[in-house]
């Protein structure tokens, strides 16, 4: 049995202007394997990722034909079953650890407030746990992190600083939006390679989410595409070169290469779709 | 002569008694119509060279010529009909209570030049954006317009150099592909010389002829296109920056074994 099943999933904002469609009728399914979701600005694939949480604040409505994880229904849920969820068993990666981290809390102390609430640790184990979550996303010296502020943090030492919040519950399944797209390059590298190391060691399930198609490609085992909220196209990653839908084609054709011809670069011809 | 001479620049940061230098003993001349990169990571003082030369960093050594001239300082009038500069966030670089009209308009005024009205037009059919937009509030455009106008504005005292910031770097992959269209339109048309900054390797190997890797604000490397695109660094570090780089490549890459 798959771990997340997704059926005809609509996100709807009701606004002045009426109603705007987010997401217009997504389904999927995941077993314990890296899912990809690409797509442009407004494409819909931050709403997919934070439905599944039902992270979706009012005026937006979340509406889906079924919605099961690991077999329990999570459109129904009650708020209580959610919270018993989120973090816990589906954890969440933000994209930007400037706006996700607490600025006026140390790491330590938000690493250790969910052990200690939710799993009721007394201080020294809570410390313990936090500290081999930091080096388990290589963090090289953790307890000067413990004491940092995020302020003093750089952007990758944040972003898994975040990635390590969401590890300790040892989630099933861990939904990552943009984790990696206000990183340098090689510093991106390294923090995917601790993602895949964890999906691999832990068997997780994985979605992660981008508007960087090569990314993804290299990343994940299958890629959705969106666009304007409908899924375009789902296809294996290790054929994404053979994609058929005139836009994931535009979106691979549109990316500079180096070592690429010095012509214009073929521009997406938005009226097609 | 090359038009841009940089030669041993020092950009020295000082705050509450500790001294950061960004930017150490960098030296580098692009040719009239040349286009030059600059790539580095977060932190490598990419950024703050291009600052130093519109006088936005305090420089505490080296020289910075334009033209064969030493730069002014502070840098005057004659300076930005020179030399112009596009920034990275089209969100934060133009005036949010200004119309479109008012932000192209406002270089003319200061330099007391006619036909306002005739160049604003022109500047916006340029940069392919319909005359309409005149009267817009940044608001009410999309990204990739709002850096289509950051960089009309730039260009409506014709200067001869662009300093682009990472230009693209907050844009969709098809939005970007059309702004370095544009760029590269509007660089052959006018004759342009481009000193441009990016963290993306493949950006600037498209746009530029030559390019300077810099690390923690030092010169890690200068390299020729062709070098870049053959593999042949010299260094471990731009060699580093380019497998980064070259692993996102689909084509010629392998997949990490799961």
């Amino acid at each position: 049995m798959s771990l997340l099943e997704v059926k005809n999933l609509r996100v709807t904002f009701d606004t002045e202007t009426g109603k705007v469609e987010a997401v217009r009728g997504v389904s999927f399914s995941l077993g314990h394997e890296r899912l990809g979701i690409v797509g442009e600005s407004g494409s819909g694939k931050t709403m997919t990722g934070r439905s599944v949480l039902r992270l979706i604040r009012p005026p937006g409505r979340i509406e889906a034909d079924a919605m099961t994880f690991d077999g329990q229904d999570i459109l129904h849920a009650s708020e209580r079953e959610m919270r018993a969820l989120r973090g816990k068993r589906i954890g969440m990666v933000m994209q930007d650890p400037k706006y996700s981290l607490n600025p006026v809390m140390t790491v330590g102390r938000q690493l250790t407030e969910g052990l200690r609430l939710r799993d009721g640790l007394g201080r020294a184990d809570a410390t313990a746990k936090a500290i081999a979550a930091l080096e388990a996303v290589q963090i090289r010296d953790p307890a000067r992190v413990m004491e940092a502020y995020p302020h003093e943090l750089s952007g990758g030492m944040g972003q898994r600083v975040m990635i390590a919040m969401m590890l300790i519950p040892e989630p099933e399944l861990l939904i990552a939006d943009e984790p990696t797209s206000a990183l340098d390059v090689t510093v991106q590298a390294e923090v995917l390679s601790i993602l895949d190391g964890l999906v691999r060691d832990r068997g997780m399930g994985l979605i992660f989410i981008s508007h960087d198609l090569r990314l993804v490609a290299r990343f994940c085992d299958r890629v959705l595409v969106m666009h304007k909220g409908l899924v375009v196209e789902e296809i294996a990653a290790a054929h994404l070169m053979e994609a058929k839908h005139p836009y994931t084609r535009g979106l691979l054709n549109c990316l500079p290469r180096i070592g690429g011809p010095r012509e214009p670069l073929p521009v997406l011809d938005r009226a097609g779709f | 002569m090359a038009l841009i001479e940089i030669e041993n620049l020092t950009v020295t940061f000082r705050a509450k008694g500790r001294e950061v230098q960004a930017v150490q003993d960098v030296s580098l001349s692009v040719d009239e119509r040349e286009s030059y990169g600059l790539v580095g990571e977060s932190g490598s003082g990419k950024s703050t060279i291009l600052r130093a030369i519109c006088g936005m960093a305090p420089v505490t050594g080296g020289t910075i010529r334009i033209g064969g001239q030493p730069v002014p300082t502070p840098r005057g009038r004659a300076f930005s009909t020179e030399v112009q500069m596009v920034f990275q966030d089209p969100y934060a670089s133009l005036h949010p209570r200004h119309t479109i009209d008012r932000t192209l308009s406002e270089p003319l005024a200061i330099h007391g030049m006619p036909d306002r009205d005739a160049r604003v037009v022109q500047a916006l059919t340029d940069v392919g954006l319909p005359p309409a937009f005149r009267f817009r509030y940044p608001h009410q455009l999309s990204g990739g317009q709002r850096q289509r106008v950051a960089i009309a504005r730039a260009l409506m005292l014709r200067p001869k150099i662009l300093l682009l910031d990472e230009p693209t770097s907050a844009l969709d992959a098809s939005v970007q592909a059309e702004v370095l269209n544009l760029l590269n339109r509007l660089r052959a048309e006018q004759g342009l010389t481009f000193l441009m900054v990016s963290h993306d390797l493949a950006v600037i190997d498209h746009m530029c002829d030559r390019i300077m890797v810099l690390q923690h604000g030092r010169t890690v490397e200068e390299i020729t296109r062709d070098d870049l695109a053959g593999a042949r660094m010299t260094t471990p570090y731009a060699r580093s920056l380019f497998a980064a780089s070259a692993d996102r490549m689909l084509e010629g890459s392998e997949r990490p074994a799961p």
